[in-house]
């Protein structure tokens, strides 16, 4: 499946903004299973200097610093990706819960590629006694990784209520898992708490999921989002098959990869350091469109 | 006393009949190693010439001496703290007075082993931030990398500038029952200690000279000059010049940070003052940024960029990991060296060695198993009762267990199963380490010597030629008996070490030619940040002089007191009120700001909190109800309450405030002045204390002050840095000459006012001199006005002001007359040429006005373009 993506992040400042300094990581890389055909990020204003980079997860990133006062910052992506993870793996044949911890530990590997990184808490993923048990109530040593992974995410799903208003990007995991409620990004998250405190490898992964408009209305414009979920390490043989906890679903062509890491500290679209003295406000629009789909209407306002 | 032989020169002979009174009672632990003394009850030989040094003194001149070293070690304010694991509270670590004799033939073992395992660990650093051959070959395991929060993936693939991760080493020793030195941590992520060893070091032998010089005690100073040589010589650009970056002014070995950046010449840093532009390090300074290039890193260094290592991390540098990847920057030790000093890098340190050096480690460490191996971890569970426990990547904290390791055998039953759960669960995050106990050392101890346990840090540095050892090093003593490792973390007290030396030694200090050419390069790099501390310093300081002698002049009259002078006594509360060293009344609260703040806001950095902000305080003191009432309780609370934001005692608060963060720019004496004004000002008076007690507070203050005032102006170089404290100063004194002649100097006379001005402002010696007569306004406003001779005088304030601006001006450069000259011009100009009788209040309002536009475009000309308060972090939306 080929997408035509566009995220576009807008920063509206109250007073203009003298310095500021952001590291982006907004521009989608190929992967297993993904095709990156064309990519281009702007940002406006031109930045004074402008870095272009690869972390060492593998995302590209853009260090921009920009010296002159503005009001507005713009960054923006445009970039066709082509997706083609092939069938569901079969979960079953994943190895045991029981057998990673001696598979992880032994890796001889310190590339990102290794599931070494992802077993270890972070400051925004601790491993907490409380998330350990809730995951491992729903996935049991014998069973194996990727059937309990999406046994998992099934529970998360089921159990805790879609909220954008119970949490911000700032939430600590104990906090949304408290509430029961919040976003894909605190889904992920718990997921990732659960799964590491059982000692399974699993890294955040953040980008975009296509959405269907309802039957017989086009798309409007600007009106998808980006989106979060989880990879899990399902052994050397099967390797990091994609679970998504806000849809209870295996992550196949309908999801596509933007960045990973081991929190969403590591993948974060934007972050910076900025100058200001008034207040901001900012504006997120994404589009995922599939290459065959009708062209899109603007959204009204 | 003096002619005690040295070194080797043993034998009974050389001990003097009290030496053996000082070890009568000296009792070595069973199955411990003593330092003094040997299984068979004898002085070891290179202890003797210490004891028969100690027995020349009598008892009462020992503990004066003893007394002395650590008046010094307070007065210096470089006394080494710790954070007390039980109270969460920071406890200063004192001075154990006997030092810690290493014998040269231990010591070059000791050294030999701290070369080895820094030129091992380096070795080992490169390889995980490069090849990862040892990975790849499984001489260390992945997930022992992996799991700690020092292993930095945003500097892998990256090397440093000149290729060694560690130029900084250290290590902390003991030593076991049967004699042998057992290596119990490695310090690679930035070694602390070496300030405050140099400083006990400096007090002891200035309290007992006799007795280091017959040590014949190799010296400390060369390995600095080496390590500070190391510095320089990583620097590429023309400047030259080496920062120490330090996390801040409220982190607990700040003093250490403050008194090494001195002691060594380099620039004391915090992550604000530092901007990474164009790819480049620069340092924020009043004349705009300045390169720099080699940083001393005393921040961890997950803290030192939040763009890519910890995005909370407020005190670190946007941009400094890719100015470390580019090259830009060489910082020591390495960001990322933190990665190797874990407990789970231990157990595989032998068989490293071994690969890369292939030699066998020099000291063996303490037996050390990682539980993220499973057979390492079959191995010690069951025997855990008589092993210790704790994270696997300490100082990291893996729950149930802080920062450090814990004697398994002396948890509770609860917490043992807690423990064996956790390390079932998630074994990775967890090491067991074989129980070691450690040797004693003599302390000094209620008049005589008494064994205690220790633990011995040693230090490291890599030069041109290769790494050398530091001859001594940090000891921390426990004030228990109990000698087992794990007990002494932190320590309780401090000692120095000494390493005897085989030939005479020579005199080195740091202050070679060499050494000082590099310490004026530092000179005209004055950092923003500091610049306004200084300012503010100098503000704070003569704002409370001002204070102090109208609380003087308002006691005097209430002591003496003359129903004349009821309105004199009644205008000088006003002015405290004014001045907010007393709160208003609530029914007065609106009249009181008359001269009205026009000014934009001007932030203090450090000195701020309590937000002064300008003139007349942002936030109002609380106000009274009832009508004041001017007396001597009146008086001695204008003095001593610190809820009134313009009490003598908030203003000392607030200096000292602005001198903490600027403490590697004060001499000791000053510091200790400043201390001793804030620790007076802020002394509770007693129970109904009066005028009379008010006035005698006040002459101890302003001797004080004057003493601070006179350090300063004979001591401190005439840089830009002593410009911004005179300008603080002056600028304060022209406001508070301004508000007294508005006050007292009104055209209706109140009886005795004048002479109360003439007191206030310190002039009447001069007018008595002048005048024989009653004073007349003319003659007095003459006086404090206008004439250019009086120090004291508005118009010899504005002269000195329009210097100081003026050179500050100059240093940046050819760009034109800055805000702050052209209203200092005109201040002057002003003072110079306005008429005796157009001096009404009018004139001194707008003199006041200037000022305080004056204050702000200092701000704006030379602090605020560099400010990084207003900086928004984080991430973007979601």
């Amino acid at each position: 499946m080929q997408y035509d993506l566009r995220h576009r992040v807008t920063y509206s400042y109250e007073t203009a903004v003298p310095e500021s300094r952001q590291m982006v990581r907004m521009s989608p890389v190929a992967r297993d299973g993904q095709r990156v055909i064309a990519s281009a990020l702007t940002i406006e204003p031109e930045p004074q200097e402008r870095i272009d980079g690869t972390d060492f997860f593998g995302n590209a990133w853009v260090r921009a610093v920009i010296n002159e006062p503005h009001d507005e910052l713009m960054v923006e992506t445009r970039a066709r990706v082509d997706v083609s993870r092939g069938a569901a793996p079969a979960l079953q044949e994943s190895p045991p819960r029981a057998a990673l911890p001696e598979l992880t530990l032994n890796a001889n590997d310190l590339t990102s590629a290794s599931p070494v990184h992802y077993v270890f808490p972070t400051a925004m993923v601790p491993i907490l006694p409380e998330i350990t048990r809730y995951a491992g109530a729903a996935f049991a040593p014998e069973t194996p990784v990727g059937d309990g992974a999406f046994a998992v995410a099934q529970r998360i799903r089921d159990e805790f209520r879609y909220d954008p208003e119970a949490t911000d990007v700032a939430t600590p995991v104990g906090a949304s898992f408290e509430a029961r409620a919040g976003v894909c990004q605190d889904f992920a998250q718990i997921m990732l708490a659960g799964l590491r405190g059982l000692n399974v490898p699993c890294r955040y992964v953040s980008g975009y999921l296509r959405t269907n408009p309802p039957p017989g209305q086009p798309r409007l414009e600007g009106a998808d989002a980006t989106h979060a979920w989880v990879d899990v390490w399902c052994g050397p043989e099967m390797g990091w098959v994609g679970f998504d906890p806000t849809n209870a679903l295996v992550v196949l062509d309908d999801h596509i990869v933007l960045a990973i890491g081991r929190s969403y500290a590591d993948v974060a679209p934007i972050a910076g350091v900025i100058r200001l003295f008034g207040g901001q406000s900012h504006d997120v629009a994404v589009d995922v469109i599939p290459v065959d789909e009708p062209a899109a209407v603007q959204a009204p306002t | 006393m003096t002619d005690i032989a040295v070194g080797e020169a043993a034998g009974p002979s050389l001990v003097h009949g009290d030496a053996d009174d000082l070890i009568r009672d000296y009792a070595p632990l069973a199955d411990v190693h003593d330092e003094l003394m040997g299984a068979d009850g004898k002085v070891r030989p290179h202890w003797r010439p210490l004891l028969s040094a100690l027995a020349a003194f009598d008892a009462d001149t020992l503990r004066n001496r003893f007394g002395f070293a650590d008046r010094h070690l307070r007065d210096s304010g470089v006394v080494h703290r710790v954070y007390d694991t039980e109270g969460g509270s920071e406890r200063p670590l004192p001075l154990g007075h006997i030092p810690l004799i290493v014998a040269p033939e231990d010591w070059q073992r000791i050294a030999a082993a701290a070369v080895q395992r820094a030129t091992l660990l380096n070795l080992v650093l490169r390889d995980i931030y490069g090849e990862q051959k040892l990975i790849r070959e499984r001489l260390l395991p992945a997930a022992a990398v992996a799991g700690n929060p020092e292993f930095l993936r945003a500097l892998v693939g990256t090397r440093p500038r000149g290729g060694d991760h560690l130029k900084f080493f250290a290590m902390d020793i003991g030593r076991g029952p049967d004699g042998t030195w057992w290596v119990l941590s490695d310090r690679t992520q930035a070694p602390s200690g070496a300030g405050y060893l140099l400083e006990n070091r400096i007090a002891l032998a200035r309290a007992l000279p006799e007795l280091y010089r017959s040590l014949n005690v190799e010296r400390l100073a060369e390995f600095f000059g080496e390590f500070r040589r190391a510095l320089y010589d990583l620097s590429t650009t023309s400047a030259r010049r080496v920062g120490l970056l330090t996390p801040g002014n409220f982190n607990e070995t700040y003093f250490e940070h403050a008194y090494l950046a001195r002691y060594l010449g380099f620039l004391l840093v915090q992550g604000e003052d530092l901007v990474v532009r164009d790819g480049t390090l620069h340092v924020r300074t009043i004349t705009g940024l300045q390169e720099i290039d080699v940083i001393l890193r005393r921040l961890d260094s997950t803290f030192a960029d939040p763009l890519e290592l910890d995005p909370s991390s407020h005190i670190g540098v946007p941009g400094l990991v890719q100015a470390a990847r580019d090259g830009a920057v060489a910082i020591i030790n390495a960001l990322g060296s933190g990665v190797v000093e874990a407990p789970a890098m231990m157990g595989y340190l032998p068989a490293l060695c071994q690969k890369l050096l292939g030699e066998d480690l020099e000291l063996p460490h303490v037996a050390t198993w990682w539980c993220g191996d499973a057979s390492a971890r079959d191995e010690v569970m069951d025997d855990l009762e008589s092993m210790a426990v704790g994270p696997a990547f300490a100082p990291h904290p893996s729950p149930p267990f802080g920062s450090g390791f814990e004697a398994f055998g002396d948890l509770s039953p609860e917490r043992r199963d807690q423990v064996r759960a956790a390390i079932a669960a998630r074994g990775a995050d967890f090491c067991v380490q074989e129980a070691v106990t450690l040797s004693t050392t003599p302390i000094w101890h209620g008049g005589r010597l008494a064994p205690r346990p220790f633990v011995l840090r040693v230090y490291a540095t890599k030069t041109d030629e290769g790494w050398t050892v530091m001859p001594g090093g940090f000891c921390r003593i426990s004030e228990t008996l109990d000698a087992r490792a794990v007990t002494l973390q932190r320590g309780a007290k401090v000692a120095d070490v000494c390493v005897p030396a085989n030939a005479p030694v020579e005199d080195v200090s740091l202050l070679s030619p060499e050494v000082q050419l590099e310490t004026l390069r530092q000179g005209d790099m004055l950092p923003a940040i500091t610049a306004e501390n200084l300012f503010w310093l100098g503000r704070y300081i003569e704002r409370a002089e001002g204070c102090t002698r109208l609380v003087r002049a308002l006691a005097s009259r209430l002591i003496d007191y003359d129903a004349h002078e009821d309105g004199v006594i009644v205008e000088l509360g006003d002015l405290l009120l004014d001045i907010e060293a007393r709160p208003r009344p609530a029914s007065e609260e609106t009249a009181a700001s008359e001269t009205g703040t026009a000014e934009d806001q001007v932030e203090v950095p450090i000195a701020g909190e309590d937000g002064q902000t300008g003139f007349e305080a942002e936030a109002h003191s609380p106000a009274l109800e009832a009508p004041v009432q001017i007396d001597g309780a009146f008086a001695m609370a204008a003095l001593t309450d610190a809820m009134a934001v313009g009490s003598v005692a908030s203003l000392a608060a607030s200096a000292r405030r602005a001198g903490s963060a600027i403490r590697e720019r004060l001499s000791p004496d000053a510091w200790r002045m400043l201390d001793d004004f804030a620790e007076l000002a802020n002394e509770k008076p007693a129970l109904h204390a009066g005028e009379a007690e008010a006035e005698q507070r006040c002459n101890r203050l302003l001797t004080l002050l004057a003493a601070f005032s006179g350090l300063a102006h004979n001591n401190m170089m005439r840089s830009a840095g002593w410009r911004f404290m005179q300008l603080g100063a002056r600028i304060e004194r022209a406001y508070g000459t301004a508000q007294a002649v508005r006050h007292l100097g009104a055209i209706k006379r109140t009886p005795g006012a004048f002479e109360a001005l003439l007191g206030v402002l310190d002039s009447q010696i001069t007018f008595g001199m002048r005048y024989a007569n009653a004073p007349m306004r003319s003659q007095v406003i003459d006086l404090v006005v206008l004439d250019q001779l009086n120090p004291r005088s508005l118009a010899f304030q504005a002269g000195r002001i329009e210097e100081h601006v003026g050179f500050l001006g100059s240093i940046r450069g050819p760009a034109g007359p800055t805000e702050s000259e052209k209203l200092s011009i005109a201040l002057f100009a002003r003072l110079k040429t306005v008429d005796n009788a157009d001096t009404d209040n009018a004139f001194l309002g707008e003199v006041i006005v200037t000022l305080e536009s004056l204050a702000s475009a200092i701000a704006r000309d030379f602090f605020s373009a560099y400010r990084r308060q207003s900086e928004t972090w984080g991430f973007g939306p979601r």
